[in-house]
């Protein structure tokens, strides 16, 4: 419920700057529209119970041995 | 107009920087790696940090600005675009980290009902809000509550006088010890060089030429606190205590008691604590925002929502829970945050060499 809030939240918010955005420069808009693509996609995974662990614990497998390593 | 901060203000920010979070998460992990001797370990990390600032700022008085706001920077776009980039993947970490490490702060100790998303959300609009106003705002925002916060730290060994006990610091710095001191030392220099974010700020400091000074002050200034701190951990609850304890730091605060009536301390600690952690918070935003629009030539304020709304979201799905949080705050991030610092300082050093060939190249 509350995902799906937040993410009507952020249509809101992409229609309310919908004025300042067209004075930005073309590449700013482009950038703009992508982060507001990649925002409303995390909250639709989210309000589907959807997480990030797995990309986590690809970053950990990579980075954890070092640090394990030296402390054991 | 151009912002400009004082030298006073990058020394007030750089120990904001290192310490605030830091001593949310971290001091479980230092005293279970060095126990009793913990309390030495930020006078290595002073050492080490100072010599990676010396070498950064090799070169910096001999060029007469870098700002990366501007066009006047002569150095090549690459460079600028090159630690854009390593900016933006090193801070948008340390801010899903610390919002997340904030948000089950908050959940745990001080508003068990409220949900998650609503922490990081209320807490996001906060963050906006400081980072809208822009980055001088953000500096005087983290003047008032660091001194205040660096104030009371001071006084803390004298508000817990009762509760010390000397004994539990003994047997101080074995030889034995040793190793144990390296790892923890291993462990939190990433946490500590963080302060590389000034990097994206230099060019607004004035006078420039005291900016490594300044820097360097800034960590004394976080190392002082962070001594203090351990020492007082570790002299009140004792370190056997204390590295089985989640979060040990307001376990502390909230051992001051003078007298009968003043126990409850504890609230005016956090109530400076909490915005100090959102300074650095709001501090890491505005890099990320700084990043981007270097990176994509621009001078705009409209990714910040769509910004704020990727790292709250990410905050809540990176993370399984709170244990996976902090496995990812000691072994991934003192691997991979010193790797991203040192990749940072080397571009920076690039981006100074290649700017004062280009300046005595034209004379």
């Amino acid at each position: 419920m509350i995902t799906s809030i937040i993410s009507w939240i952020i249509l809101i918010m992409t229609y309310a700057m919908g004025k300042k955005l067209f004075k930005e420069k073309r590449h700013a808009r482009i950038w703009f529209v992508v982060f507001s693509i990649i925002s409303m996609v995390l909250s639709v995974l989210y309000a589907f119970d959807k997480n990030l662990v797995m990309v986590t614990s690809r970053i950990e497998s990579i980075f954890a041995p070092i640090a394990r390593m030296v402390i054991q | 107009m151009k912002t400009r901060i004082s030298n006073l203000q990058l020394t007030l920010l750089t120990a904001n920087f290192i310490t605030a979070s830091t001593l949310l998460v971290m001091p479980q992990a230092y005293l279970d790696l060095s126990l009793q001797n913990t309390w030495f370990v930020p006078f290595l990390w002073f050492l080490l940090t100072t010599l990676l600032i010396t070498t950064a700022f090799v070169g910096w008085n001999k060029i007469e600005t870098l700002d990366f706001q501007s066009d006047e920077t002569r150095s090549s776009r690459t460079g600028q675009k090159l630690l854009a980039i390593l900016m933006i993947l090193f801070l948008m970490f340390i801010l899903i980290r610390d919002l997340r490490a904030f948000t089950d702060f908050t959940g745990t100790a001080l508003l068990e009902l409220t949900p998650q998303p609503v922490i990081i959300f209320t807490s996001l609009i906060c963050l906006l809000y400081l980072v809208w106003l822009g980055f001088e705002v953000i500096a005087r925002f983290n003047d008032i509550y660091f001194s205040l916060l660096f104030i009371i730290i001071l006084f803390l060994p004298l508000l817990l006088l009762n509760e010390i006990d000397m004994a539990k610091l003994l047997p101080p710095l074995q030889i034995n010890a040793v190793p144990s001191i390296l790892q923890t030392t291993f462990v939190g220099l990433a946490w500590v060089g963080e302060l590389v974010i000034i990097f994206l700020f230099v060019g607004n400091v004035q006078p420039k030429s005291d900016v490594r000074r300044s820097v360097i002050w800034g960590v004394g200034l976080a190392v002082i606190f962070i001594f203090i701190l351990l020492g007082s951990i570790i002299s009140v609850l004792g370190s056997t205590l204390a590295r089985y304890t989640v979060y040990p730091s307001y376990i502390l605060v909230r051992q001051i008691n003078i007298t009968d009536f003043l126990d409850r301390l504890d609230l005016l600690v956090v109530s400076f604590w909490i915005p100090a952690i959102f300074s650095k918070m709001a501090l890491t935003f505005y890099g990320i925002h700084r990043s981007f629009n270097m990176l994509f030539g621009t001078d705009t304020k409209i990714f910040l929502v769509p910004l704020a709304l990727i790292i709250g979201f990410l905050s809540m799905m990176m993370f399984g829970n709170n244990i996976s949080h902090f496995y990812f705050s000691i072994y991934v991030w003192s691997t991979l945050g010193l790797l991203l610092e040192i990749l940072i300082v080397a571009v920076f050093m690039w981006i100074v060499r290649k700017e004062r060939l280009a300046q005595s190249r034209d004379g």
